[in-house]
């Protein structure tokens, strides 16, 4: 037992000892307290990053549910473990993927890598799965398509026996970009798929994708397809292309005036004089005039028109505005008179819109919605010159503006400042008044329905009765309950009977829904 | 002598020296090849390390093998001299700071923290490494995390299990860091921080969902509505309906939660699903009531029943039919629900199921979605087995269902996306006689297409006017014949007149043509009425150009009344000419009172007293 006994004190010494081990070696401490340290008892260094690494070496869901709960690895680690996952058990790690929160990068690259690990185990398993209307299964379904350049010949075959299934899938959905392939060589490939309409569209969207990177090499390759075939690729290719200068424009400008179908030479011919404009810019605007009234007619010849005479205006405004006056009425005209307005609405937009008015037939004018010129005009206005439209609002002498001309200006206050906003409405000359209150109203009903019928009810002597049914028929879509409760405390007259006629066309229409109209409603109209 | 030595050995620094040897490490069974590797690398010199990790990392593609070998190289490189790995990674190449130098300092870190910290130099560069050694320390020991992210204060938090570990580890102290970067943040309205609150509700919740509610209604406004995403986060994984209850009652509560965001968070998606896959017609419950209150949870809704059903009726546990039902019952404002998930739940489902779905759909009373399953059931049909998708849609003895299930031949999702030609290719499957039926119910299904506006689907896409023109020219005449040829010739027109004209005059029935003029010159007259005056000018008299002359006339009416009441003389047709001379004198009327007037006198003077005085009271009548 004797020589037991140093050996206890040495085994005693040595825990004793650790416990007044220094926090650390520093011999410069810095402000910030270092104290944490991994526990002794367990590994570190090598071992412990040893461990952590055999852990990852795992394979299954269960494995993969209780290494992602532990936080201890980050998900780029735990990547390996679903691909071995996915290996062992395809299914149950997709499975898996969808029941966790993952955010949406890592649920995307965990997806992806299981799709790579089913596909040549069980391809209609995986195919079955792929929702061809979800975004990033088409990036997997993009993924199985670059398969078919697999130096595994298992996987590229299965790509290929499958390929139908894969297209429909979404594989095309962003372009050839799945494909770890360029230039003939892949081309090669391509056109060596059994013949079908899969294997058209895919040459057709490897010629486009290649079209854009280097187009006089592709227009070579595309020797190779049917004279239908290279239709169908420029025809996809051309409306992205033609918005482009360079190699890619040129060879789509070509395309659409010498061999485009009539029909998409008309839609396509706006952008063709888009083009030529910048292409030529020492020609002046007539080549593409004369082009544009030979070929286009209706609509394209009215959006080329409006093209040709808004960038006429840059350089001889008069000469532009004669132009647009002469036109003939119709959207000819208001195509022309809107871009010309809209693109001198930037550093004059009072005049513009004056001229404008006395331009357009009154029915284009009267226009209203968000697309409506009016709208987009005002639109225009309020951003280069607020206070100028304000001002233009408020004049007397002025001839009142479109409502829709006006609604944008009213929209933006109202949002920012609705009382002081009421307050200035309140101003107006008497005969703008009316609509410009019940615009307010309708506005801030839309944000908050409740303030808009305060407001009214302060100004119920003043506010048009139709503000009433504006503000009924917005809170209702928000709540019902209140909006009903509130057009029953209105006094009997004709903002009571607008909020009630707007109540009641509300409820029909979900009536004709399948709803049931409200019962405190209807006893309110009885 | 033994005493004192192990005395010594014990109060050594944990990080061994240079030349340290040899480290024991157990033997791995089965065979690891991390800790083969590891037991490997263990008797290594330095030099021997650094050797192996150039030729482990300069190589131009690293495997598996090795990368393992440079995280384990890494590893022991910190336990033997960090400060000489560091150097030699610098001088190789400084780019390899991502894989080499970052988890050298992190393992250097995890066995001296304050070396390592201090081992970084100060300067934006600097701040790059801590930066990125604390998010590698995230996941490795929380101490020593909290240690360099109490200085650095970054990553912000996710809801990675890792988080909610360092949250239950340091939650008073995660609130004190979250405070003072709220005061610190430069866009008090969204701050960053908004992120630690959403980390410590969602940890919270997890224990006392209730009580965070409370405490997540007491934070400031900027980061309350992530708090409560937290709280529900947590809450819809334990009990769904609880949440759904509280998540509604913000917005009815005081202050009034705008929904939007919740919905724009998939809170309110993650909770109905939860609810929907114990009881689909619980969450549906849940949802119509929501929504007749007002909520604006539509995303939610809509994505949590796709993401339930669709799979359900795919694998046979729910009938095609209980889910059109319980779909179907959804009304008023909730309708928002089977509009947008009885056409997309489909996909999945297998070609006899799919039949068997459209069977028993098509049997049910045409309610207002019935519609919508059809077209849905077909596009999805349609791409697996087309010939029969399309035979039994036309077998169908209810006209209406027909129509509708016929409507989905171009609703099927192909490769390139929406592809017209291969729509075209589809629609030219459907039988000759219900090609104009389903091409009415494709084009006006967003509404009627108009000159000027958008028209519906299909007709929009369409790149070749003419392959459709084709095809209807060889349908059988019917009433739905001349609306399928009035909208293609309308929208048509409006591109190249010239070609819609002159397909319009090849069409054998004339009712067809002579819709198919009238919608080309309306089109055509909408954009110049002046060249479409022009060929109406030159064509020859007879009912279509009659028709044609219609169109134009009710065009002009509202820009220049009187040159097309000049154009209601040059109409042959007497009662057609009459009807037009009335709409455009009312529409005259309503811009031109005394003109509009002053022409009905001297036209009806002209007339016989007959003709005049019915023509009055036509005109006079309402």
């Amino acid at each position: 037992m004797k020589p037991l006994l140093p050996l206890a004190c040495a085994v005693a010494a040595f825990f004793i000892a650790r416990h007044f081990r220094p926090a650390g070696t520093l011999t410069t401490p810095t402000p910030p307290v270092f104290e944490a340290s991994m526990s002794r008892d367990v590994p570190r260094g090598l071992e412990r990053r040893a461990r952590r690494l055999a852990d990852l070496e795992a394979g299954s869901p269960a494995a993969l549910e209780r290494l992602y709960r532990s936080g201890n690895h980050s998900d780029w680690e735990l990547l390996a473990v679903v691909r071995r996952s996915a290996e062992s058990d395809p299914e149950g790690t997709w499975q898996w993927i969808e029941e966790q929160s993952l955010n949406t990068n890592d649920r995307r690259l965990f997806r992806q890598t299981v799709a790579l690990a089913w596909f040549p185990q069980d391809p209609v398993g995986l195919l079955s799965r792929l929702n061809p209307t979800d975004y990033n299964d088409w990036q997997i379904a993009g993924n199985l398509i670059g398969l078919l350049a697999s130096d595994d010949p298992a996987s590229a075959a299965a790509a290929r026996n499958h390929l139908d299934e894969i297209v429909a899938a979404g594989a095309l959905r962003l372009g050839s970009s799945g494909l770890p392939l360029s230039g003939e060589q892949g081309g090669e490939i391509l056109l060596a798929l059994p013949p079908g309409p899969s294997r058209d569209l895919l040459v057709q969207q490897y010629a486009i994708d290649w079209l854009a990177r280097d187009a006089s090499a592709a227009q070579a390759w595309m020797a190779n397809l049917s004279p239908a075939q290279r239709n169908k690729v420029m025809a996809e290719f051309s409306p992205q292309a033609i918005r482009r200068q360079g190699a890619a424009g040129a060879l789509a400008a070509s395309w659409i005036r010498n061999e485009a179908p009539p029909a998409l030479k008309a839609k396509l011919g706006p952008d063709l004089v888009d083009w030529m404009l910048d292409e030529y810019p020492q020609a002046g605007s007539k080549p593409a005039f004369s082009w544009a009234t030979e070929n286009l007619s209706a609509a394209p010849l009215a959006t080329a028109m409006g093209k040709l005479v808004a960038r006429h205006f840059s350089s001889e405004p008069d000469h532009a505005r004669q132009m647009v006056e002469e036109l003939p009425s119709g959207n000819l005209r208001h195509q022309a008179a809107m871009d010309v307005a809209n693109f001198w609405a930037a550093s004059d937009p009072e005049s513009a819109v004056n001229w404008w008015l006395g331009t357009v037939d009154p029915a284009e004018a009267a226009k209203s919605g968000y697309s409506s010129p009016a709208y987009q005009l005002g639109l225009e206005w309020f951003g280069s010159d607020p206070d100028s439209i304000r001002a233009r609002l408020a004049d007397p002498e002025q001839p009142p503006l479109p409502m829709s001309l006006a609604t944008p200006a009213l929209r933006e206050w109202m949002k920012a400042q609705p009382a002081a906003t009421l307050e200035w409405v309140d101003t107006l000359p008497a005969e703008r008044r009316g609509s410009f209150t019940e615009l307010a109203l309708r506005e801030l009903s839309w944000q908050d329905p409740a303030a808009a019928a305060g407001l009214f009810d302060q100004r119920s002597g003043t506010a048009p009765p139709s503000a009433a049914g504006s503000i009924a028929g917005s809170w209702y879509r928000r709540d019902q309950d209140a909006a009903i409760q509130w057009a029953g405390t209105l006094p009997p007259g004709p903002a009571r009977d607008a909020a009630l006629a707007k109540l009641k066309s509300a409820a029909d229409f979900d009536v004709q829904l399948g709803a049931t109209f409200p019962d405190d409603l209807r006893k309110i109209l009885e | 002598m033994l005493v004192p030595l192990a005395a010594w050995w014990g109060y050594r620094a944990p990080i061994p020296a240079k030349d340290q040897g040899e480290a024991t490490l157990p033997v791995p069974s089965p065979p690891s090849p991390a800790l083969e590797t590891a037991a490997n690398l263990a008797g290594e010199t330095l030099d021997s390390l650094l050797r192996q990790l150039g030729e482990a990392a300069l190589g131009p593609e690293r495997n598996d093998g090795q990368k393992l070998r440079i995280r384990l190289i890494c590893a022991r490189l910190a336990e033997l001299d960090p400060v000489a790995g560091l150097e030699w990674i610098a001088k190789q190449n400084p780019d390899f700071s991502w894989d080499l130098r970052h988890p050298l300092l992190m393992e250097w870190a995890l066995l001296d923290s304050r070396a390592a910290w201090n081992f970084i130099p100060e300067g934006p560069e600097g701040d790059r490494d801590r930066q990125a050694v604390t998010a590698l320390l995230l996941h490795e020991d929380p101490e020593i995390f909290m240690e360099w992210f109490r200085r650095v204060r970054q990553p912000m938090p996710d809801g990675s299990p890792a988080w909610l570990k360092i949250a239950e580890r340091f939650p008073d102290e995660l609130l004190t860091i979250a405070g003072e970067l709220l005061e610190q943040d430069s866009n008090p309205a969204r701050p960053r921080c908004a992120s630690f609150y959403q980390l410590l509700a969602r940890f919270c919740a997890g224990k006392d969902p209730a009580g965070t509610l409370e405490w997540s209604m007491t934070l400031p406004s900027s980061v309350r509505t992530l708090a409560l995403a937290g709280v529900m986060e947590s809450w819809a994984g334990t009990d769904p309906r609880a949440a759904w209850q509280h998540l509604i009652s913000l917005e009815r509560g005081p202050g009034g939660f705008d929904m939007s965001r919740f919905d724009n968070l998939g809170i309110g998606e993650r909770i109905l699903a939860g609810i929907a896959r114990e009881d689909p017609a619980a969450a549906m419950k849940a949802f119509i009531d929501a929504r007749e209150k007002s909520s604006d949870l539509s995303r939610s809704g809509i994505n949590a029943m796709r993401s339930v059903i669709g799979p359900a009726v795919a694998s046979g546990k729910m009938s095609a039919v209980d889910a059109y039902r319980l779909l179907d019952s959804a009304k008023g404002t909730a309708s928002i629900l089977p509009l947008n998930v009885l056409d997309r739940i489909w996909f999945g489902t297998r070609p006899d199921l799919l039949e068997t779905a459209a069977r028993d759909i098509s049997a049910q009373p045409d309610a207002m979605h019935r519609g919508t399953a059809l077209r849905g059931i077909m596009a999805a049909w349609m791409k697996s087995d087309p010939d029969a998708a399309i035979g039994f849609a036309a077998s169908l003895e209810d006209g209406r269902a027909r129509s509708q299930m016929l409507a989905g031949v171009i609703g099927e999702v192909t490769g390139g996306g929406v592809d017209p030609d291969r729509q075209v290719d589809r629609f030219a499957m459907i039988p000759p006689e219900y090609l104009a039926g389903t091409y009415v119910a494709i084009a006006t299904r967003s509404g009627q297409p108009v000159a000027g506006g958008r028209p519906g689907m299909f007709v929009d896409r369409e790149a070749s006017p003419d392959r459709i023109a084709s095809l209807l020219s060889a349908a059988p005449a019917s009433p739905d014949l001349n609306r399928a040829v009035g909208i293609a010739a309308l929208k048509w027109g409006e591109l190249d007149p010239s070609a819609a004209l002159e397909w319009a005059g090849t069409l054998a029935d004339p009712g067809a043509r002579n819709a198919a003029y009238s919608a080309a010159i309306d089109g055509w007259s909408y954009h110049d009425p002046m060249a479409a005056a022009a060929w109406i000018g030159n064509a020859d008299a007879g009912p279509c150009r009659d028709a044609a002359t219609a169109s134009l006339i009710r065009r002009l009416g509202t820009s220049d009344p009187a040159a097309a009441w000049e154009w209601t003389a040059t109409i042959g047709e007497p009662a057609l000419q009459s009807e037009q001379r009335v709409e455009t004198l009312r529409a005259w009327s309503r811009q031109s009172p005394g003109d509009a007037q002053e022409a009905f006198q001297s036209y009806v003077g002209s007339l016989p007293p007959a003709q005049a005085a019915e023509f009055t009271r036509r005109y006079t009548a309402k």
